[in-house]
C-alpha cells in the first residue's frame, strides 16, 4: 500500500475505534442492562422508561463529553506541540490547564455571583499559554528544559491557586467542585458548548495547519517563507487556552491525553498538520473515552478518569524523555 | 528591480556589527558574499532578508522600504535558505517544499482541506524536479542524507518564485560532492534568470561558480567585483590577515585559493594547517 493509502486507511481505523469505544462505553454501566435494551433505548431517542433515563441522562452525556473533553486537549496538545516546537508539551504538563484553573477562581472570588469562572479560566489559560511559549523562546533551551521550565509554571500557578484559597474560604465549595469536575457530571449543555468549541478551534487551527508546518522548522524560517508569525502565534495561543479551558471547565484537570494524542495521530498520519490535528482530535476523544470506562468499571469502585491518563501517559512521558536523551547521546 | 543595502549601520548592543554597507543584488547573477568568521556575513543576510532593521542606512526592494512590506508580500519576492533548519517534526520532503506557496495562500484554501492545485502544484513540481528530489517526495526529512536535505531546503525556496535567493552556507557539512551538486543547481538557476546572494566560507569555490564576490571584513565591504579581481594575495592576506596563495584554477583559470602551509612549515611549526575554513564559529 502507498504511503497516503496507508494514512488514510490508519485515519478511518481511528475513526473506527472510536466510534466503537464510544458504542462499548455505552453498553457498559453498574446498573448491568443488557447490551439489547441499551441498543433499543438508543434507537428510540426521547423514550421515558428507567433504561433510556439511563443510556440518555447518564452514559450519553458522559461518553459524549469524555470523547469532546479528550478531543479538545488532544487538540490543544497538537497545537501547544508545534508552537513550542515540542513534541513533549502537553496543556497539563506545561501549565495551561492550572491556568486555567486560577483564572477560573480568581473569576469566581472577585465576582462570586455573575459565573465569571469559564471566563476566567480562559483568560488563565491563554495568559499561562503565552507564558511557556515565551519560555520556549529563550535561546539554548532543550526540549526537556522547556518542559521542566513549563511544569515550574504549573506548580508556581497551583501554589497561587491555593494560596487563594486559604485566605478565602467563602467560595470554597463551589471552587472545589469546579475543580473535581469529572465526566461523570457533564450535562447536555457543557457538551453542546464543548461540540461547538471543539468544531470552531478545529476549524480555526485547520485553516493555520500549513503555518503549524512552518513554525515547527523554526519562527525565522517561517516569517522567511511568509508566515506574520507573531499575530499567528498570539492566534493560535489564544485557541489553546481557549479549547483547554472549556475542556477544564467542563472535567477537571486531566493530564497527559494531550501529549499521548499527537505522538499517536503522527504516529498514525505522519507530521504534517492538516492531518495531526485531525488525528488527534480523535485519538485524545478515543484515549479519554477508553480511560474513563476504565475509571468507571473498576471493581473498587470509580475513580478519577485523571489517575487512569496518568498511569497510562505517565509511563509513556517518560519513555519519551529516556528514548530523547538516548538519541541525543548518540 | 533590486535588492540593495544603502550605507546600512546595524549592531548588537554597543558592538556595531556592519559600519556603513552598500551592496545591492541587481541582476540575475550569482554574488558571493565571503569573510572571515564574525565579520557580519549572516547579519548581512538578515538585514536582505527583511528579519532584522537597519540602525541607520535603508534596506530597498525596488527602491523601496523591505521593512514596511508584509511577510507574505516579501515572501514572494525573496527566498531565504538557512544553515541550520532543524524541524521539530519529520515532514516529508513534498509537504515542505509545499510551504514554499504558504505567502499566496488565500482565504479559500484555508478553508477548504484541498491539496495545492494548478499555479501552486505546479510550482512545487518544478522544483522537486530541478533539484531532483521527485523519488523522494514521500520521505520524511529526518531520513534525509545532508545533501538531500540541502536539496529540499533549496527546493522550497524555490517553490516561493521569488527573483531573489539568499542562501546562507547552503554547502556547509557537506562533502565535494554535494558541494559542487548544489552550486552547479545555483548557477543554472543565475543562468535562468534569478538574482542569488550566497554566504559562502570556500573561496575556491566562491571563484569558481559567482559571477561577483564580495568581500566582508570588519563589518565593511573591502571589495565586490569579479573573482579575478577580488580574490588576489594581497586582497586576501589584508582581509584574512593570514598569507594565502592563488593560483589559477586548471581548468579555465578562474582563482583557487589555498593556505600558504609552506609559510608555517617553514616558520618553524613542522605541520601543514589545510584547515583553514573549518574553524568552529
Amino acid at each position: 500500500m502507498s504511503a497516503s493509502g496507508r494514512r488514510r486507511a490508519a485515519a478511518w481505523a481511528m475513526v473506527a475505534l472510536l466510534l466503537a469505544e464510544m458504542l462499548g462505553a455505552v453498553l457498559i454501566g453498574p446498573t448491568g442492562i443488557s447490551p439489547s435494551r441499551v441498543l433499543t433505548a438508543l434507537a428510540h431517542p426521547g423514550g421515558t422508561s428507567v433504561v433510556a433515563e439511563i443510556v440518555w441522562q447518564i452514559r450519553m452525556p458522559r461518553v459524549l463529553g469524555a470523547a469532546l473533553v479528550g478531543a479538545a486537549l488532544g487538540l490543544a496538545g497538537a497545537i501547544m506541540q508545534a508552537l513550542l516546537r515540542n513534541p513533549l508539551a502537553d496543556p497539563y504538563l506545561i501549565g495551561t490547564s492550572a491556568g486555567a484553573s486560577l483564572g477560573a477562581t480568581v473569576a469566581q472570588m472577585a465576582a462570586p455571583s455573575l459565573g465569571l469562572m469559564p471566563a476566567g479560566a480562559f483568560v488563565g489559560a491563554a495568559g499561562a499559554a503565552v507564558l511557556a511559549s515565551a519560555a520556549s523562546r529563550t535561546r539554548g533551551g532543550g526540549s526537556v528544559t522547556i518542559v521542566l521550565v513549563g511544569y515550574a509554571l504549573s506548580v508556581i500557578l497551583g501554589a497561587l491557586t491555593s494560596l487563594l484559597l486559604t485566605f478565602d474560604h467563602s467560595e470554597l465549595v463551589q471552587i472545589y467542585f469546579w475543580f473535581l469536575g469529572g465526566l461523570g457530571s457533564v450535562t447536555w449543555s457543557q457538551i453542546a458548548l464543548l461540540a461547538a468549541v471543539v468544531a470552531v478551534g478545529l476549524a480555526v487551527a485547520l485553516a493555520y495547519r500549513r503555518e503549524l508546518d512552518a513554525l515547527a522548522l523554526g519562527e525565522r524560517e517561517a516569517n522567511y517563507l511568509g508566515v506574520a508569525v507573531a499575530r499567528t502565534r498570539i492566534l493560535l495561543l489564544l485557541l489553546a487556552g481557549l479549547v483547554t479551558a472549556v475542556a477544564v471547565s467542563a472535567a477537571g484537570l486531566i493530564g497527559f491525553v494531550g501529549l499521548v494524542a499527537p505522538h499517536v495521530a503522527r504516529w498514525a498520519g505522519g507530521a504534517v498538520h492538516g492531518r495531526t490535528l485531525l488525528l488527534s482530535a480523535l485519538g485524545g476523544g478515543g484515549f479519554l473515552v477508553l480511560a474513563d470506562t476504565v475509571a468507571r468499571s473498576l471493581p473498587v469502585g470509580e475513580i478519577p478518569v485523571g489517575i487512569v491518563t496518568a498511569i497510562i501517559g505517565g509511563p509513556f512521558f517518560i519513555w519519551l524523555i529516556v528514548r530523547r536523551e538516548r538519541g541525543m547521546a548518540q | 528591480m533590486s535588492l540593495s543595502l544603502r550605507d546600512v549601520h546595524f549592531g548588537y548592543g554597543p558592538r556595531e556589527v556592519l559600519q556603513g554597507v552598500s551592496l545591492a543584488v541587481d541582476r540575475p547573477e550569482i554574488l558571493a558574499l565571503c569573510g572571515p568568521n564574525g565579520a557580519g556575513k549572516s547579519t548581512l543576510l538578515h538585514l536582505l532578508a527583511g528579519l532584522a532593521q537597519p540602525a541607520a542606512g535603508e534596506v530597498l526592494l525596488d527602491g523601496r522600504p523591505l521593512g514596511k512590506l508584509a511577510p507574505a508580500v516579501r515572501a514572494a519576492r525573496i527566498a531565504v535558505v538557512t544553515q541550520s533548519a532543524e524541524t521539530a517534526f519529520d515532514l516529508p520532503v513534498e509537504d515542505l517544499v509545499s510551504l514554499g506557496r504558504l505567502h499566496r495562500l488565500t482565504l479559500r484554501d484555508r478553508l477548504l482541506l484541498q491539496p495545492l492545485r494548478g499555479e501552486d502544484r505546479a510550482a512545487v513540481e518544478s522544483a522537486l524536479t530541478q533539484l531532483g528530489l521527485e523519488e523522494l517526495r514521500q520521505r520524511p526529512l529526518g531520513q534525509l542524507s545532508g545533501g538531500e536535505r540541502a536539496r529540499a531546503l533549496i527546493a522550497t525556496a524555490l517553490a516561493q518564485e521569488a527573483d531573489h535567493l539568499l542562501l546562507d552556507e547552503p554547502t556547509a557539512h557537506l562533502d565535494p560532492a554535494f558541494r559542487q551538486e548544489i552550486l552547479d543547481v545555483l548557477r543554472a538557476l543565475a543562468e535562468g534568470g534569478k538574482r542569488i546572494l550566497i554566504v559562502l566560507h570556500d573561496l575556491t569555490l566562491a571563484g569558481l561558480y559567482a559571477d561577483r564576490v564580495a568581500l566582508l571584513a570588519g563589518g565593511v565591504l573591502r571589495a565586490v567585483g569579479a573573482p579575478q579581481e577580488v580574490l588576489r594575495e594581497d586582497v586576501l592576506r589584508d582581509v584574512f590577515r593570514t598569507p594565502l596563495r592563488v593560483l589559477p584554477h586548471p581548468d579555465g583559470g578562474r582563482p583557487v585559493v589555498l593556505p600558504s602551509a609552506f609559510a608555517r612549515a617553514v616558520a618553524g611549526t613542522g605541520e601543514s594547517t589545510v584547515d583553514n575554513d573549518r574553524r568552529p564559529r
